[in-house]
């Protein structure tokens, strides 16, 4: 039966491990906004996070923000929005190890790396509804703007009343409820075929193979 | 009569606003549809999150998803108008250019090489606009289509020989579905172009994105494709957001352009469920009304 947990940050391992698949989240307190650039920028160009930024025991969020600031106070324009995390998987193992954040928040999922993460170090991945900024917006209040040169790809110090609802994606124990899902999907794939009398291809000739994003 | 242009560009600014703030009464309908009929729990909430969010982004006048995205315009101008063509592209540019500043909205647009911004939301080569014509009517029809980068990036284009025929277009618009999974913000509308040259093909994943939700295409045979494919998407339970359920697509629209002999292209693109379709029919004269598709009923 799927539990209805309601977080205060900072989150302790001990309680981030208690979390179950499917179970609903809601966080209040301080929350981290990260995305490409600024993950990037630090674990690719290594530079050092800005003074300040210390994502230990906090959420972080694959953000996706407008803001602006206004006599010495900062606005979201267009709600707190979530982008997909899924892009970002080759990041998180890293990040999670480097800084112990408890808990990465998005929308779309993320895959094997991270969830070994998760397990070695006590972290969970919390799924959001994705282009429902307007919802959200109410629940975050954004306080600060680190590397503030990266525009809308800046980190963002947040604070938050009662986030959510997410929902636990990934658990601290080795779980993946999209890879499931994703098994399951695929373990029908012969069947949805099936259903649209799709035969085995003709062989189609190539001089050589074409590029696919995998050769990149 | 002279074209009041610029009254047009601020008639192009609201549309711009409306667009992301107001969403279609088809699309709402559909989402309410699958809130009703989904019997997973957390799909369920997840459906209903969305349709709160719809409620609070008209409701305060605030996007919807704060990713406005990348914005398509179809203009159809009546062959009885008297216009400037280039006055009225400069018109649609400056009122998406207007909206965005004046509610200092995120800009997304970057500079494909570099990836800098230079803080605008246009450029030479933003908005882009495709252009038609309505025989014999002394009107113009402007429908926008903003879309997101978490759908957009859910796009897939294959130059398949023909074969392989409709077996090979039908493979590969289920796997790409396999490949986009939960990623474009589903429940989406799955887009998908069949036939035409290499670029007409994928236009005609935006053309698709023109119709109110699950309206059939006019032709019986594509119709059923539609619905097949809609059966066969559905049934993978990916669900809202990639988390499992029952709703993965809220329709399927397949549109098609005649092809080469030798060819057989196919392009699918995933929509997400904040599917924003926005349009305005505006008279010689300057009056104007708001329409949810081309040739559609006018409101307000």
């Amino acid at each position: 039966m799927s539990k209805v947990w309601n977080l205060e940050t900072p989150i302790s391992e001990e309680q981030i491990r208690e979390l179950k698949l499917g179970d609903t989240v809601y966080i209040s307190g301080k929350l981290w906004g990260i995305r490409d650039r600024n993950l990037g920028r630090e674990i690719d160009d290594g530079v050092a996070l800005p003074g300040g930024v210390n994502y230990e025991g906090y959420p972080v969020l694959h953000e996706a923000s407008g803001y602006k600031q206004e006599s010495g106070e900062w606005f979201f324009t267009s709600g707190m929005g979530t982008t997909t995390s899924t892009r970002m998987e080759r990041w998180m193992p890293i990040l999670i190890e480097r800084h112990r954040c408890r808990a990465v928040i998005g929308k779309g999922g993320l895959l094997e790396g991270t969830t070994e993460a998760c397990k070695k170090y006590g972290c969970v991945y919390l799924s959001v509804v994705g282009g429902a900024a307007a919802y959200y917006d109410s629940r975050a209040k954004i306080i600060n703007v680190f590397w503030p040169d990266l525009d809308s790809q800046a980190i963002l110090e947040c604070e938050i009343k009662d986030y959510g609802p997410m929902f636990v994606g990934i658990d601290a124990h080795g779980n993946n409820h999209y890879l499931n899902l994703r098994k399951k999907a695929i373990d029908k794939r012969q069947k949805i075929y099936e259903m649209l009398q799709i035969k085995e291809l003709p062989w189609a000739p190539q001089w050589v193979e074409r590029p696919r994003e995998k050769n990149f | 009569m002279m074209f009041p242009y610029d009254t047009f560009q601020e008639m192009m600014a609201e549309l711009y606003f409306r667009n992301v703030t107001i969403f279609p009464p088809d699309l709402k309908g559909a989402l309410k549809k699958a809130f009703d009929q989904e019997t997973n729990e957390i799909a369920k909430e997840k459906l209903g999150v969305m349709l709160e969010a719809i409620k609070m982004g008209e409701g305060g006048g605030i996007p919807v998803c704060q990713d406005m995205g990348m914005q398509t315009y179809f203009v159809h101008i009546g062959t009885r108008m008297q216009v400037d063509g280039y006055k009225l592209k400069q018109a649609v540019i400056e009122g998406v250019r207007d909206c965005s500043n004046g509610r200092s909205w995120r800009k997304t647009l970057s500079n494909p090489i570099t990836r800098l911004k230079d803080g605008e939301q246009i450029s030479a080569t933003h908005p882009h606009i495709y252009w038609d014509w309505i025989k014999d009517q002394d009107y113009m029809e402007v429908m926008c289509i903003s879309k997101g980068s978490g759908s957009e990036n859910q796009s897939f284009h294959a130059m398949l020989v023909p074969a392989q025929g409709m077996n090979g277009v039908k493979k590969f618009i289920i796997d790409s579905a396999y490949a986009a999974g939960g990623q474009p913000c589903t429940p989406s509308v799955t887009t998908v172009g069949i036939g035409g040259t290499f670029d007409q093909n994928a236009k005609l994943t935006k053309i698709a994105m023109l119709r109110t939700i699950g309206k059939p295409n006019p032709d019986p045979e594509i119709a059923a494709l539609e619905k097949e494919l809609y059966e066969a998407i559905n049934a993978m339970n990916i669900g809202p957001m990639g988390f499992g359920g029952d709703t993965t697509t809220l329709a399927v629209h397949v549109e098609t352009a005649d092809v080469h002999e030798t060819q057989n292209p196919v392009s699918v693109s995933f929509q997400c469920w904040a599917a924003r379709r926005s349009g305005m029919r505006i008279f010689q004269d300057g009056k104007f009304e708001y329409i949810w598709e081309f040739g559609g009923e006018g409101y307000e």
